[in-house]
């Protein structure tokens, strides 16, 4: 019975921690446009509008330079920049302040990206995966680059 | 495997080498500004590797993935404009304040003027302030304790903030509790220097 009412109990604390961190993902930015150069553009909710610095992005945002550039700090100190002709989408973030556990998806479509890791990946290693139409990566840490290119078929791992 | 068997096989490696579209996927690790060099893993076509070395690189495509050493004049007219258009990195100031108050101590008054300076510098500038505690109480405690010392600094700044054109949703606090201690002390062990909130300017 002691061990019915616990599981129960953790249970209820799962599902309040669910519900309160989902809330937090829609509603909370996850990161702020530092640099941009040229004709940026953020995609949300099947709309794109012109991005410019200082903007918030939010989860699910999808990032796209033209003949411009993008950079953009996240809420755990992680940076991302793209060259031109690329296309990045923030699938998934969440990171908790406190405990600094976390996790960040994100996918190159195709072009260039490069990368510092933050407080998520110093937590948690390979919490932070990055996807390309022929890779997928796990990172440990700290910096590194990324070209994808969108010539070729998809081969997904 | 005889010399008989390995012909139809090398052929029908070249053959499906010169009707598959060439990838030109790059994935290398750079240098931090501070010399150090961490690690990713790469998985694709069916292969991983780990890339831990500094300009340790790798060529995903369909036929599989190598291993490439890429030059450094290479990742800079790849990835040049990429590079040229990373944030300036987040820097973290530390505070101390007088005891039972909300006055910074003497020293502590040129770190704050270096800061203010460093948040004028950037654009769309943001400031997250970290609260942190010793290790004297209940872990749980010290959460809490360590957001308030964060939000109460935020307070007394946040007229500095807005005469810096900082807006105050750009203003937010985190308690980390005894999690990042400066000096690494036992349990239940006073220590000032712990005792502290870090500003972090981005």
């Amino acid at each position: 019975m002691a061990i019915m009412t616990t599981s129960l109990t953790r249970s209820l604390i799962v599902a309040a921690a669910l519900s309160v961190a989902s809330h937090a993902q829609a509603a909370d930015p996850i990161g702020q446009i530092k640099t941009a150069t040229g004709a940026v553009t953020i995609e949300r909710s099947g709309q794109a509008k012109p991005a410019a610095i200082g903007d918030r992005v939010y989860e699910t945002d999808t990032i796209v330079t033209a003949d411009g550039t993008v950079g953009i700090t996240f809420a755990d100190n992680s940076m991302m920049a793209l060259g031109p002709q690329s296309r990045l989408s923030l699938d998934q973030f969440a990171f908790n302040p406190t405990t600094h556990d976390g996790r960040f998806n994100a996918s190159l479509a195709k072009g260039t990206l490069t990368v510092k890791s933050g407080q998520i990946v110093k937590q948690t290693p390979e919490a932070m995966r990055i996807k390309t139409p022929a890779a997928l990566l796990g990172v440990r840490g700290t910096e590194f680059a990324v070209r994808a290119d969108d010539a070729a078929p998809a081969t997904t791992p | 495997m005889t010399r008989r068997a390995l012909l139809p096989l090398l052929a029908a490696t070249a053959l499906s080498a010169c009707c598959s579209v060439p990838r030109n996927d790059l994935i290398v690790v750079l240098p931090g500004a501070d010399g150090h060099v961490g690690a990713i893993s790469v998985e694709a076509a069916g292969t991983k590797m780990v890339l831990d070395k500094a300009f340790a690189g790798a060529k995903p495509g369909a036929g599989g993935m190598a291993p490439v050493e890429v030059s450094e004049s290479e990742v800079n007219q790849v990835f040049g404009e990429a590079l040229a258009a990373r944030p300036v990195p987040p820097k973290s100031y530390t505070l101390y304040f007088l005891t039972g108050g909300t006055d910074l101590s003497p020293d502590s008054q040129a770190t704050m003027d270096a800061m203010l300076a460093d948040m004028a510098a950037r654009k769309a500038a943001e400031v997250l302030i970290t609260g942190h505690t010793d290790t004297v109480g209940a872990g749980a405690d010290n959460d809490r304790l360590s957001l308030a010392r964060a939000k109460a600094v935020a307070a007394t700044l946040s007229e500095t903030f807005a005469a810096k054109g900082v807006k105050s949703d750009a203003i937010t606090t985190a308690g980390r509790g005894e999690r990042a201690l400066l000096v690494e002390t036992p349990d239940q062990t006073a220590e000032p220097k712990n005792r502290r909130v870090e500003i972090t300017v981005r």
